[in-house]
Formats: structure tokens, sequence, C-alpha cells
């Protein structure tokens, strides 16, 4: 469970970027974080991983605050960042390897996980390569293996469907929804406002640092135009 | 030509940290240069005097230019293969409609460019000088200044050609990794020949000597012969108050613009085929099935080192610019001085072995030891870069659940361990010079040595945290185009002044070991702590 106590953050005087948001992420939740651009969607994901400080307020992962307790709350989630061009240097295995000795998992478990998730995303015949020589999917998929190694409890993806092909989309959705449906939090932020529809269980709309709307997509109808699709009633709410 | 300076600004501007210089900002770096301009000032005036009293003084021009030459072409091979070969920008420009010449010459400026930068500080404090202490006029200023403008073009025009040749002509061209390594072998054998070359200059008989020294500057010919542009700037400079002076002026300047345009036309004609080749970077690695590959569990932090030296391996110009002159640089220095040794009759090195015995046994010995290990710990960029090279991915450190303070352990645990090369070196070859040097001697220097060490790795990562170059479009900038550099020479400046204080100040062996020691050892304390306690702050640039 990710709770949000009342958090804002300012890059300049004078401007929130993101602005007294107050709401939290069930287990067993996917939640869909959208918003037009520069509107804090990114800024919010970065205070949750620990990348950027709150300036008040705080967040709280399974009990325990990012703020107080850094190290510990960072083992509790795993996170897909927008930018797949990490350690490029490395081999796909290399870079499993490392991370599953942060997490300090096992011999015999990352074996068989690595294993597992490289067959399912289909890049088990590249995990000897550099990653510097994969396409910008694969690249987000070794990202995402990496992020799964651990079978965190709060998984949090900054815009995890750019650069997949249709099947890895396909791919990452079924594991999304597999995920919270063995008790574990999805948070997500996209542009893909059909992904959102199809995925989510519930929508979290922010724009200029406040959030406008929470709540299921049943709702958001009820709310604004009973038969209008995500993408009319998102033009809505953020124009 | 307004494309042409359209273009070299912004690859320019590019190349450098455009974040704005705030006044403070500006006030450090303007007492950074006047402090290492006024280290070159007090050496340089040393040699002139020295030499005005021998009647030797352009022998100093000489040295200047052809220790700069060496420096520009050496400097040349890395950043030319890096900005016309391997930065990000050639895939932006070459679907612009623009020539490929006016991009090449662009790129070939900003070459010049840099180097103008690095002739601000290395020649310009000395040329003043020289000009002061000989009472020149204003035309030797003027002169001077045309130099300083010409002279980088034949270094620069030349060793581009050269790197163009090589890129064209080596099949292996796809392999990006391969051509870099193959241009570092290039400069290796490059510099240790001329190393050798200067040595073999070494080798005049003492008549010849004799007949130069008594001769005005009759030693400049060992040095002025060396390469044409330096006749030609060093005769400008010392004939400028007459027509010989003018007459190799203005061959110079017909020379330079006559080079830079032949030599741009050249480099063009070769350049656009051989980087739309490299535009492609296919590095695929040998097939091994999963059974092969390892699993193994690792502690954190062989883990964590590991992917440190992966990181700088892989990457040739990390290489380059952080590995290679920890280890080259001993060997450079080194060579002469065992060939010189070699040289020497047997009554001379049972003097030399005598000096250095003694020597070895009193502070300033030591002191004198540890500046030339701590001179090479300055060429050691790892600790330095160790948060810019992970680029705008450096937030990564910010999300795995590792604490900042112990991360920034590892991150300087590289460095440390190269810097043991420079102080096995000179352990290694002082024994081989003094096989009877004391233990006692041996065990001091490596502790102080090994106490800087670490304090110095850990500055250089504040200094790294403090400004972080994560925007960069090539590895090149990292290194080379980081103002970072700058802190790092004026630490370890700064540090030099330290050791040697308290070598004078402390005659007492011991005492000074001591004093040296508690000083490092509160240092590194401090240092920790200070980093303990902001780490937050710290890691705030990076997000």
């Amino acid at each position: 469970m990710i709770e949000f106590k009342n958090i804002s953050k300012s890059y300049t005087k004078n401007k929130k970027s993101v602005n007294n948001l107050n709401f939290e992420v069930k287990n067993g939740e996917i939640f869909g974080f959208l918003g037009p651009n520069g509107a804090g969607k990114t800024t919010t994901i970065k205070m949750i991983t620990g990348i950027l400080e709150i300036d008040s307020g705080d967040i709280i992962i399974d009990g325990t605050s990012i703020t107080e307790k850094p190290v510990e709350t960072k083992k509790k989630f795993g996170y897909v960042p927008d930018n797949p061009d990490i350690f490029l240097k490395l081999k796909g295995i290399e870079y499993l390897n490392f991370l599953a000795d942060i997490y300090k998992i096992s011999t015999a478990e990352r074996k068989e996980r690595i294993e597992e998730l490289s067959k399912q995303f289909g890049i088990y015949e590249n995990l000897n390569d550099r990653i510097q020589s994969y396409s910008h999917g694969m690249k987000q998929k070794i990202i995402v293996i990496g992020t799964l190694l651990h079978n965190p409890k709060n998984w949090i993806l900054d815009e995890p469907m750019t650069g997949l092909d249709p099947k890895s989309a396909h791919d990452l959705k079924v594991m999304m929804k597999k995920h919270s449906s063995e008790g574990n939090t999805v948070f997500f932020s996209t542009h893909v406002l059909e992904v959102a529809e199809k995925l989510c269980d519930r929508i979290g709309i922010i724009d200029k640092g406040n959030l406008i709307f929470i709540g299921t997509y049943e709702e958001m109808k009820k709310k604004f135009k009973e038969n209008a699709s995500l993408e009319e009633l998102f033009l809505e709410i953020t124009e | 030509m307004k494309d042409i300076i359209l273009l070299t600004k912004i690859l320019f501007k590019e190349s450098i940290n455009t974040k704005k210089i705030t006044f403070g900002k500006f006030l450090l770096f303007v007492f950074i240069y006047l402090y290492i301009a006024g280290l070159i000032g007090y050496v340089s005036y040393e040699i002139i005097t020295s030499l005005i009293q021998i009647n030797q003084q352009a022998v100093f021009l000489g040295i200047c230019f052809v220790d700069v030459l060496v420096f520009e072409i050496v400097q040349t091979i890395f950043s030319s293969l890096n900005i016309l070969f391997f930065s990000n920008d050639i895939q932006y420009l070459m679907p612009l409609p623009i020539k490929p010449i006016k991009i090449v010459i662009a790129k070939i400026n900003c070459l010049i460019i840099s180097q103008y930068i690095m002739e601000l500080v290395l020649i310009l404090p000395a040329m003043i000088l020289y000009g002061y202490l000989l009472n020149a006029g204003i035309v030797f200023y003027i002169m001077g200044l045309l130099i300083m403008i010409m002279f980088p073009v034949f270094p620069v025009i030349l060793t581009t050609i050269i790197v163009t040749l090589i890129m064209k002509f080596t099949n292996i061209i796809k392999n990006k990794d391969m051509v870099q390594y193959l241009s570092v072998g290039l400069t290796l054998i490059f510099v240790i020949s001329i190393q050798l070359l200067n040595t073999s200059n070494n080798s005049i008989t003492n008549e010849e000597l004799a007949n130069m020294i008594v001769e005005t500057n009759g030693l400049l010919s060992v040095y002025i012969n060396f390469f044409i542009t330096i006749k030609l700037a060093v005769n400008s400079l010392v004939n400028y108050n007459n027509f010989m002076g003018i007459l190799n002026i203005v061959i110079l300047i017909l020379a330079a613009a006559s080079v830079y345009i032949l030599g741009a036309l050249l480099i063009s004609k070769i350049y656009i085929k051989s980087v739309t080749k490299i535009m492609s970077d296919g590095i695929k690695s040998k097939k091994k099935s999963f059974n092969e590959m390892t699993f193994k569990k690792a502690s954190i932090i062989k883990s964590y080192v590991k992917k440190e030296f992966i990181n700088l391996n892989r990457n040739p110009i990390f290489f380059m610019q952080c590995i290679l002159p920890s280890i080259l640089f001993p060997f450079i220095f080194g060579i002469p001085v065992f060939l010189s040794y070699k040289d020497m009759n047997s009554e001379d090195i049972n003097m030399l072995k005598h000096l250095l015995i003694e020597k070895s046994e009193t502070s300033i010995g030591i002191a004198v030891g540890l500046l030339i290990v701590v001179f090479f710990f300055m060429m050691n960029f790892i600790s330095v870069t160790s948060i810019s090279r992970d680029r705008n991915n450096a937030n990564f450190m910010k999300y795995i659940p590792i604490d900042l303070e112990k991360q920034c352990v590892y991150k300087l645990i590289p460095g440390i361990i190269l810097n043991f090369v420079p102080i096995m070196f000179f352990i290694v070859g002082f024994i081989y010079l003094v096989p009877s040097i004391s233990v006692k001697s041996v065990i001091y220097f490596v502790i102080l040595a090994i106490l800087i060490n670490i304090f110095n790795n850990y500055m250089m990562i504040i200094v790294d945290l403090k400004n972080p170059k994560l925007e960069w479009m090539t590895e090149y900038a990292v290194v080379k185009q980081n103002i970072n550099m700058f802190f790092q020479i004026a630490i370890i400046v700064l540090e030099f002044g330290i050791i040697m204080f308290l070598g004078f100040k402390f005659s007492n062996l011991d005492m000074y070991v001591i004093s040296v020691s508690l000083l490092y050892i509160i240092g590194i304390c401090a240092v920790k702590k200070y980093i303990s306690k902001n780490k937050n702050k710290l890691f705030s640039k990076v997000m």
C-alpha cells in the first residue's frame, strides 16, 4: 500500500509542481496516474522512490516512511524509470545479477526468476549481450525483469508501455494484473488512455500539480459525461 | 560562413557545462586560474632566470612549444575521435540541410577552441613572464597572441587527418570500442617514441654541448628542429623587433591558414563516408547458453565495485581518460629516469645512491616522494567523475535500497585501487635504484600515500556531487570538458604545499609522519562526517 500524505514539491519559489497530494493506493489495486505533460506525474513518482526530496508531507509504503527510513522503504518497491538507457555497457545477465546482489537474492532463486522472466519477455537469447546493443523495447524489458527479480510488493512504473511491442505490452499488462491479484500494489503513470481505461482499478488525474480527479473509470463517467470515452473525459477535465 | 559560426557556437556550448555560472563560481574559477597560473609562473621564473644567466633564455620558448605541441597532439587524438566520430550530435546534424564540410569545419573549430583554453592556462602566464623578464616591447605580446591563435591549427589538423584516415581504413570500424582502443595503442606508441627521442637527444657529446652553451641561445636548436611550426614560432618571438620576426610570423600565419583550409577539405572528403558507417553500432557478445552463465550471489560491495570497473573498462573513453593515465604516466615519466640511470658510470651511481639513501631517511625526502606520487594521483579521474559518468541515470543510486553514504564509499574504491599503481611503481622503482633503502622509510611512505589516496578520493566524490555533469553528448565531455577537473588539480596543488610545508617544519622524520598522518586522518573523518550529515543535500542535484 502506498499512502500519500499531503505531499508538496516546488522547484521554484511560488510555484508548486506537486500541490498537497493526499490519497492512497491500496493493496491489490492497479492505479493509473494520468496527466498532461508537465503535470507532475514524474515528480510524484520520483518522490515515492526517494529520487526527489519531499518539501512537505510524507509517503508511506507498507507502513514505512520514505523520508524517515529510506533504505528500508526502498526494499518494498520495484521501480521502472521512464528512461531505459541504463548501464548500457553491462550485459543483460550482468545487470540482473547486480540487481539480484543488491536485493540479496539467492543463487538458485535468481537463476529460476531470470530464466522464467527472460523467457516470458522474449530476451532469453540476448542475456549475454551488452545492453547497448538492445533495442529500446528490449532495454525496457530488461529493466522490468530487474524490477521483478525481488518480487516487490509494490510496483512503481513510469510510462512503462513506451517502446514495447504489442506482445510485450500485452504480457506486461497481464503481469501487472497478476501482481495485483496476488494482493500487491501497482502504481503507474501513462499517456496511453486506453491502457488506463482497460487495466486500472482506479485512476488519478493530475494537472498543474493538483490532483483533480481520483476514482474508478465508472465514477469519472458518472461525474462528468455518461457516454464519453476516457480520452474525451481526460480532455474535458484537464482543459 | 554564418552557418559555420553558428554551428561552432552550438557545438562548443553543447560540449561544455552550460549551466549558469554564478558570481561566486566565477570568482572561484578566477582564483583557481590565478593559482595555477601563479604556479606555472613560479616554475617559469626559475627556469627563465637560470637560462638568462647562461645566455640561453630562448631555450625556454623551445621547451614551452615542444611541451604544448605534444600535449595538443595527444589531446587531439582523443578529442577528434570523440567530437568527429563518437559524438551523439552527428545523428542530429546529418539530416539537416547543412553541407558536410561546414559540419567538419565547425567540429574542427571546436577542437581548436578547446586548445585555446588549454593555452590560456599553460602558455599565457609563461609567455607574459618571459616578455616581462626580458623587457620585451608590445610587439612581442602581439606576436605571442598571434602565435597562440595559429599554433594549435597544425597539431589539430594533422592529428585529425591521421585519425580520420585510421577510421577510414580500419576494417574494424563497426566496432566503436575497438577503434578507440586502437587509438590508445597509437597514442602509446607516439608518446613513448617522443620520450625515447627526447632521451636520445640528450646523448649530445660534451664538446657539442659546450659549443651550444657558448653560442647565444645555441641550445635552442635541440628543441626547434622538433617541428617546423616551433621553429617559426620561436624565431618570431626571438626576433620580434626585427624583420626576421615579421617574416617568420607571416609564414606561420600563411601556413596555418593553408593547413586549415586544405585540412578541412581533406577531412570532410573522408569523414562523411566513415561516420555514416559508424552510426550503426553493433556489439554482440559471444553466444552462451543459459546454463553457461554465472548466477553466483556476491556481496553488495563486490558487485557494486565490479559494476563500476566494468563501466570504466568497457567504455574506451572512460578507460583512456580515467584509468590509463594513472597506469601510463608513471612509466612515461619513469622510463627516461631508468634509462639515464643505466647510462651513468659507477661513480655517479654510487653518489646518487648515497644521496637517495640519505634523503629517504629525512622528512623532505619522504615529502618529495609523496609529491611525485600525488602528482600521479592528479591524473586519476575516476572519483571526480564517478557520479557524472552515470549520466542522467545516476538517480539509480537514489532508488535502490543501499544507503547513499555506503554507495559513495563503493564509488571511490576503484579510484583508490588505481592510485596504488603509481604508489607501487614508485616504491618498486626506488628499491630498484636503491636496494638498501630502510624498511622503516618504505612503511612510512606507504602509510602516508594510502592516507592521502583515501582523502583525495573522498574529496573528489564531493566535488562531483556538488557539481555533477549529468547531461552530456559524448563521454569525452565528462572528463575533458568538465570544470571539476580544475578543482581536482587545485586541491592536489594545495596538498603539495601542505606536504612540503610540514616537511620543512618537522625535520624529525617520526614527527613529520605523525603530523601528516594526523592531518589526513582528521581530514578523512571530517569528510566522512560531512557526507554522512549532508548526504541528501549532496545528492540533491542527482535526480
